[in-house]
């Protein structure tokens, strides 16, 4: 398995020392700086404090459930969560702009997946009808903006 | 209608060259036919019985002459010289080459068209009203929300893997003819007592194999902040809702195993929190897409044309189209026309190039540039003018498009069953052909009225059968092809799903029972009553009687 980053765009084999505590021994008290939660958690009303972890990984049972889409977005919005946001299981090129929109910023892959076609897959489009969890401007923003440039010339 | 700007041009456009490089994955053996699956589908690419299918979207049902003459040109150069309009107003092809889909995506964006989310477990084509715009019972124009729907759903980041497919609904007339509670999310727009303009919002509406009709969640719903509300409902759903199963994935299921109650505490808690988080469109994009809704320039007219009622008086046929298939407009002096796709030799909603390319026409000639697909799988010109009508109804009766039966007994939904779909387990189109023909004499089906039968090949319901009048569900026993029968359904206002009255009848025997129902209402039918209101004021036991001639 490698391990995909996107603020450096950077590859690098997932290191041993690359732990990840399960949820259960987290909430009993254990300190961790990452963590990995359930990918049937409902984080839309929990009261959990993530402040002193450094990493959520989410998890991707099949490439259809999308629970983990909902979670990073809470976890962005709703909790501030400014860690990285690690996308496990069923990670796939056709889905990776919905999860870097949606927050996640690091990927497990196989050996086999290509992450040149991941990375390409960013770039496959240029604008967003809604607002999400990343900094791009939803369409409606950019008509706004450009109908200003309209009237101010 | 609605037109692209630039934003919207290059969307469609990324998503044309996303599939091309998808499919070149596929096709040269990068991504097995697994893997393949998923992506195809977010592109309406299924795979069908014997070939391919694409499944182009028509937002709302609102079509320019333009783009019809495109779907004709589709249809005779990719396919087999038609297309099959869908109950969510789509169109559908049953024989594109997979190598062929890229190119016939990017001639449908040349007239702003695509296949985005017609298939997959995502937001679906957004339905409405197809007389909106013209209808004079309507509050406002429903399309205007439908557009702002189809941009927020496209390409959701959050909402495009959800348990299952996701329809969405919105009427804002006083008869409903969208079917809206039958939809996830159906939405009325209504008015308060302040005079303001908002939406009523239903949820868990369904069909399939546990139908449901949807309940309210929420009565009113300012306007403005439709998107954060849909977007919390989403999300307790993408949340909640089941995936150990796909029968039982639909938002429906959660609804009814939560309690309404229940879900509106979560989506109104929810939407409290989001209600802020700028996922509203603001008024200037409201008004920016509300100017493209525009009523088109209408004449002033008399409220009756003259030549109207003459050419009535000339034509029996003319006039037996002119009561069933044209409705009143807002506008005096104009109509609303159903060009109906049944019972002309064909499966119902299936629909030429020629066809295609005459209705977009008589469109561009008569109807404004403006021409409607409809749930009932008919198509509609929402703009004519009485004085016109005579004139229109010639050219389609002369391709043979002047069935004068909509909304009548032989005006039947049908999904493509065993003829097509590999999930069936008997035809539907040779049944609705053998009703037609059975009920063809339009003097007989005049006096019958309205009446909608509906027939789906199999449990999952595409032919909606849960909400005919008559309902008939395809069921395999022992290999024999049986079809089970409901009544009383409904998909107007006083939405209800149809009771199954008993056993399934054989191929044979399910005509001649339809029959002798129909004969046992015309007996029974006081003054003005449909079929359906004769059923509700006997109830369903002398019904029975007369379909298993137990009497
Ligand atoms: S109802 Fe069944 S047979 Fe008909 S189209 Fe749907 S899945 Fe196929």
């Amino acid at each position: 398995m490698k391990l995909l980053n996107l603020q450096d765009k950077k590859v690098t084999p997932l290191s041993p020392q690359d732990t990840t505590m399960p949820f259960e021994e987290w909430q009993s008290g254990d300190a961790a700086d990452a963590l990995a939660l359930p990918h049937d958690l409902d984080l839309a009303s929990v009261d959990l404090d993530f402040s002193k972890v450094k990493r959520l990984d989410l998890f991707f049972p099949i490439y259809r459930d999308g629970r983990a889409f909902t979670q990073a977005r809470l976890l962005r919005t709703r909790h501030n969560f400014i860690g990285d946001i690690r996308a496990t299981g069923d990670v796939l090129r056709d889905q990776f702009l919905f999860m870097v929109r949606c927050g996640f910023e690091s990927f497990i892959l196989t050996p086999e997946q290509d992450e040149h076609g991941f990375l390409e897959s960013l770039a496959e489009y240029d604008h967003f009808y809604q607002t999400s969890a990343d900094k791009a401007q939803p369409v409606w923003q950019l008509r706004i903006a450009q109908q200003k440039l309209v009237g101010a010339a | 209608m609605y037109r692209y700007d630039e934003f919207d041009h290059k969307i469609v456009r990324d998503r044309v060259d996303q599939f091309r490089g998808q499919v070149k994955r596929r096709l040269a053996g990068d991504i097995t036919e697994d893997a393949f699956k998923p992506l195809r589908l977010m592109n309406g690419v299924y795979l069908q019985l014997h070939a391919y299918m694409l499944r182009v979207a028509i937002p709302y049902g609102t079509l320019s002459s333009k783009q019809l003459r495109m779907l004709a040109h589709i249809a005779r150069t990719y396919d087999k010289g038609y297309g099959h309009i869908t109950t969510r107003q789509n169109i559908q092809y049953n024989w594109p080459a997979l190598v062929d889909i890229p190119e016939v995506l990017d001639q449908l964006a040349d007239v702003e068209m695509h296949a985005i989310q017609t298939s997959g477990n995502c937001i679906r084509n957004v339905t409405s009203d197809q007389y909106a715009g013209a209808t004079e019972d309507e509050l406002e124009d429903p399309r205007v929300w439908c557009e702002i729907i189809r941009q927020w759903s496209t390409f959701h980041p959050e909402f495009s893997f959800l348990p299952r497919k996701f329809k969405i609904a919105v009427s804002a007339s006083k008869k409903d003819r969208a079917a809206v509670k039958i939809h996830d999310i159906g939405l009325y727009l209504k008015e308060n007592e302040n005079g303001d303009v908002g939406f009523e919002v239903l949820v868990g509406g369904g069909m399939g194999r546990t139908p449901y009709i949807g309940q309210t969640v929420r009565d009113f719903l300012p306007k403005e902040h439709l998107l954060s509300y849909l977007e919390a409902i989403l999300r307790v759903y993408n949340t909640l809702g089941r995936r150990d199963n796909s029968y039982k994935a639909r938002i429906k299921i959660l609804v009814n195993a939560e309690g309404i109650e229940k879900i509106q505490e979560m989506v109104e808690a929810e939407w409290a929190k989001i209600k802020s988080e700028n996922l509203d469109v603001p008024q200037t994009e409201i008004d920016r897409i509300q100017a493209y809704f525009t009523p088109p320039a209408f004449e002033d007219l008399p409220a009756t044309s003259e030549a109207l009622t003459k050419a009535r008086g000339a034509s029996e046929n003319f006039d037996r189209w002119v009561t069933h298939n044209v409705n009143p407009h807002k506008q005096d002096g104009y109509a609303i026309a159903v060009i109906s796709l049944k019972d002309h030799g064909t499966a119902p909603g299936d629909v030429t190039d020629a066809q295609m390319e005459l209705i977009a026409d008589l469109g561009e000639k008569y109807s404004f540039d403006e021409i409607r697909t409809t749930h009932d799988q008919n198509i509609v010109l929402p703009h004519l003018k009485q004085d016109d009508l005579f004139e229109v109804w010639q050219q389609l009766h002369a391709a043979g498009l002047g069935q004068a039966n909509s909304g009548l007994i032989s005006d039947i939904i049908a999904c493509p069953g065993l003829d097509y779909c590999n999930l069936a387990n008997t035809r539907s189109i040779p049944l609705a052909e053998r009703l037609q023909r059975r009920f063809q004499d339009p003097e007989r089906q005049g006096l019958i009225g309205e009446l909608k039968i509906k027939i789906s090949g199999c449990i999952n319901a595409c032919g909606h059968h849960h909400i005919g009048h008559i309902g008939i569900l395809g069921v395999d026993k022992k290999g024999e092809e049986f079809y089970q029968i409901t009544l009383g359904g409904s998909e107007d206002k006083d939405a209800a799903i149809g009771d199954i009255v008993g056993r399934g009848l054989s191929t044979d025997e399910v005509v001649d029972a339809i029959e002798r129902l129909v004969d046992y209402y015309l007996t029974q039918k006081q003054g003005e009553e449909r079929f359906l209101d004769t059923y509700k004021r006997l109830g369903a036991e002398p019904f029975k009687e007369a379909l298993y001639e137990t009497a």
